[in-house]
């Protein structure tokens, strides 16, 4: 309305539009609006325009307040509900690390280790039990005189065969090294394979040579059965005896690995408590977010239900102004203020033309006026004054207006004047064209 | 040199000061109870007390430009002098700036001969009687040229002549800054007399002719300064 013909994106334009709004605040409950226009009938209806576009707009603001209100609450449950996420995501991980350790699991973690220190204390039973078989049955072959712990002549025959064939390999071996040396060196691959082998037979030999010897030095206490029934209940005893020794090694390593676990175990019970503190923050956290979640929720809801009842109650659509008078074009225009521009004006003509007019004074060549200005020039000599006389043509002596000197002041004046009215002028009078739009900017 | 006496602007208020005539004729002088006189008894009776403590005779009139007020200066200080009682002899006025020759030409020197022509008269100095009292005149002689200098022998061979005949001898001198003999001029008198014209001689010019004349003067006249 206040310019017909600019385009309504144009942001200049909007900025001049403003500018020619005026706003008057009266009282704490009204106000009053108004347009400047060199046409009353236009600035009426841009001022009647812009009231119908605030009315209806204030008509949606409370429907538009509620319903602002929910998309804030939404969005606010959508980023708490994502906190809770990452934070529950943050626990689940911290749990998933920690599942030995986890609090949950200290009845689960003391079962076990009751029923490790149960078997434990079987396998420890079953191992005394068959230390005292063996002892029992050592006892009973050594005092029937036919050899307790000696080896039977068999065993020690088996190791003699075993370390002879471990010889007989070491020889063949050899025979092999000195071949594959008269063709390579010793760090060639095949030739440090032999002599690997040849130390692990060797190796062999030592620990079988050993117990050989472990075998022989044996008291001979040893004599031969008396009867076939006795060489048969020797042997039972040596085979009970044997299966006992057995049972025993079997029971030290189920003990060494049912210690192993049992401390596994005790050592999850005891980390249990730092487990607990490590995820404590992690689980209020959980908690704080849900809780928040749920809050908003609460809100969202009940923002929902009241954006529902404005959108069904027409009541609440009503207008909350009260229009005491609408725009009607003035009988005779309120501007522009050509007085106080062309007073302006002048006021400001004068005082640079006056501000001019000192300045040439000042970078003017000093002239002999007065008498204090022979002062410093002349020292101690006298100086007298001779007035100006007026010629006998004028009379008696009378003041005279000298115009002369009002020259340069009347002529600044009145340029800078008309300056300033000009501006005033085309500022308020009429609208600037487009081609100034850059300008007024830059000088806004 | 552009010395031409018709082209020196002298304004009607130099004139008026003594309510001279321009024509022939001696006119008694205005009264001393003149408003513009004050100042001229002033400096009268200060050339007196100084003459008084250090006597000298002549006493010359100066000032850097012309159309200052040096001749209304030297007509009312000689008259001023003259006017003095209790003085012993009569006192000289002299005419030196020979390029106007504007004391001669008011005091109407110039045709006033002895019976010769008046181009010679003019060439040589005479002396002659004025309206003032007590007053005497030596013309300004004409020099005939823009080059011919008068020498300081000249004029002090001249002053020396006179002066024992007056018991003061003042000189009307050529402007300082604008030719070549208001150098000459101030050197053979024995004080200064500097003449500075109200709101037209810049402070520059005044700095420049005392620096011209090299010395002090005894008294300076501030002259047609505006009584606002």
């Amino acid at each position: 309305v206040l310019f017909p013909d600019a385009a309504p994106d144009d942001r200049s334009v909007i900025v001049r539009a403003r500018e020619r709004v005026t706003f008057e605040r009266q009282g704490d409950y009204s106000f009053r609006v108004g347009v400047t226009d060199t046409s009353p009938t236009r600035a009426a209806d841009a001022l009647n325009a812009m009231l119908d576009a605030f009315l209806a707009s204030e008509a949606l603001v409370p429907r538009r307040r509620v319903e602002g209100e929910r998309q804030f609450f939404a969005d606010r449950l959508a980023a708490a509900q994502e906190v809770t996420r990452a934070a529950a995501a943050e626990l689940r991980a911290f749990n998933e690390k920690n599942v030995d350790t986890l609090p949950e699991a200290r009845e689960a973690l003391v079962v076990d280790l009751e029923r490790a220190k149960s078997e434990v204390a079987l396998l420890e039973q079953a191992k005394r039990s068959a230390q005292s078989r063996i002892d029992f049955l050592g006892a009973e072959l050594e005092s029937s005189g036919t050899g307790g712990a000696a080896p039977p002549k068999e065993e020690v025959q088996a190791l003699l065969q075993r370390r002879r064939q471990f010889e007989a390999n070491a020889g063949d071996v050899r025979r092999r090294l000195a071949l594959e040396r008269r063709k390579y060196k010793d760090d060639w691959p095949s030739v440090k394979g032999l002599i690997a082998e040849l130390k692990s037979i060797e190796d062999d030999i030592a620990v079988t040579t050993a117990a050989i010897e472990a075998k022989e030095s044996l008291p001979d206490v040893v004599r031969p059965p008396a009867s076939a029934a006795e060489g048969d209940a020797v042997r039972r005893m040596r085979v009970f005896r044997a299966q006992a020794e057995d049972e025993i090694r079997q029971s030290e390593a189920a003990l060494k690995g049912l210690a192993e676990a049992r401390d596994r175990i005790q050592q999850k019970i005891t980390s249990i408590p730092f487990t607990d503190v490590k995820r404590r923050p992690l689980v209020e956290r959980v908690t704080q977010a849900e809780a928040r979640a749920a809050e908003l929720q609460r809100q969202l809801d009940r923002s929902e239900s009241l954006v529902d009842f404005l959108q069904r109650s027409p009541a609440s659509q009503a207008i909350p102004y009260l229009v005491e008078q609408r725009a009607v074009p003035p009988s005779s225009p309120s501007g522009p203020a050509r007085v106080k521009t062309m007073v302006a004006a002048i006021g400001i003509g004068i005082g640079i033309g006056y501000g001019l007019t000192l300045l040439g004074k000042r970078f003017k060549p000093p002239i002999v006026d007065r008498p204090f200005d022979l002062a410093d020039l002349v020292g101690d000599a006298l100086v007298v004054t001779i007035p100006r006389l007026p010629a006998p043509s004028e009379g008696t002596p009378r003041r005279r207006l000298r115009l002369g000197r009002l020259v340069p002041w009347g002529y600044a004046a009145a340029c800078v004047g008309l300056a300033t009215l000009a501006w005033g002028t085309f500022l308020h009078w009429w609208p600037a064209p487009s081609w100034l739009d850059p300008l007024l900017e830059a000088a806004r | 040199m552009t010395t031409n006496g018709s082209s020196r602007r002298r304004s009607s208020v130099e004139t008026d000061a003594l309510a001279l005539p321009l024509a022939n004729g001696l006119v008694p002088v205005r009264s001393p109870a003149s408003a513009s006189i004050g100042g001229y008894v002033r400096l009268t009776s200060h050339v007196l007390l100084q003459a008084e403590r250090k006597p000298f005779r002549t006493i010359g009139v100066v000032s850097a430009h012309d159309g200052e007020g040096k001749t209304t200066t030297a007509m009312n200080l000689a008259a001023c002098l003259g006017r003095t009682r209790g003085r012993l002899g009569r006192v000289l006025l002299v005419d030196a700036d020979m390029r106007s020759r504007t004391l001669s030409r008011l005091l109407g020197a110039e045709t006033t001969g002895d019976g010769g022509s008046a181009g010679s008269s003019r060439r040589t100095p005479r002396l002659s009687l004025t309206d003032f009292e007590g007053v005497d005149l030596m013309a300004a002689p004409e020099n005939g040229d823009e080059i011919t200098l008068f020498g300081p022998g000249m004029w002090a061979q001249v002053l020396a002549a006179l002066a024992p005949r007056y018991s003061m001898v003042v000189v009307d001198c050529p402007s300082v800054l604008d030719c070549a003999e208001g150098l000459v001029l101030p050197a053979v008198v024995d004080r200064l007399v500097l003449v500075v014209q109200a709101g037209r001689t810049k402070r520059g010019s005044v700095t420049a002719a005392i620096e011209a004349v090299d010395r002090k003067p005894v008294g300076v006249v501030l002259n047609q300064m505006d009584r606002r």
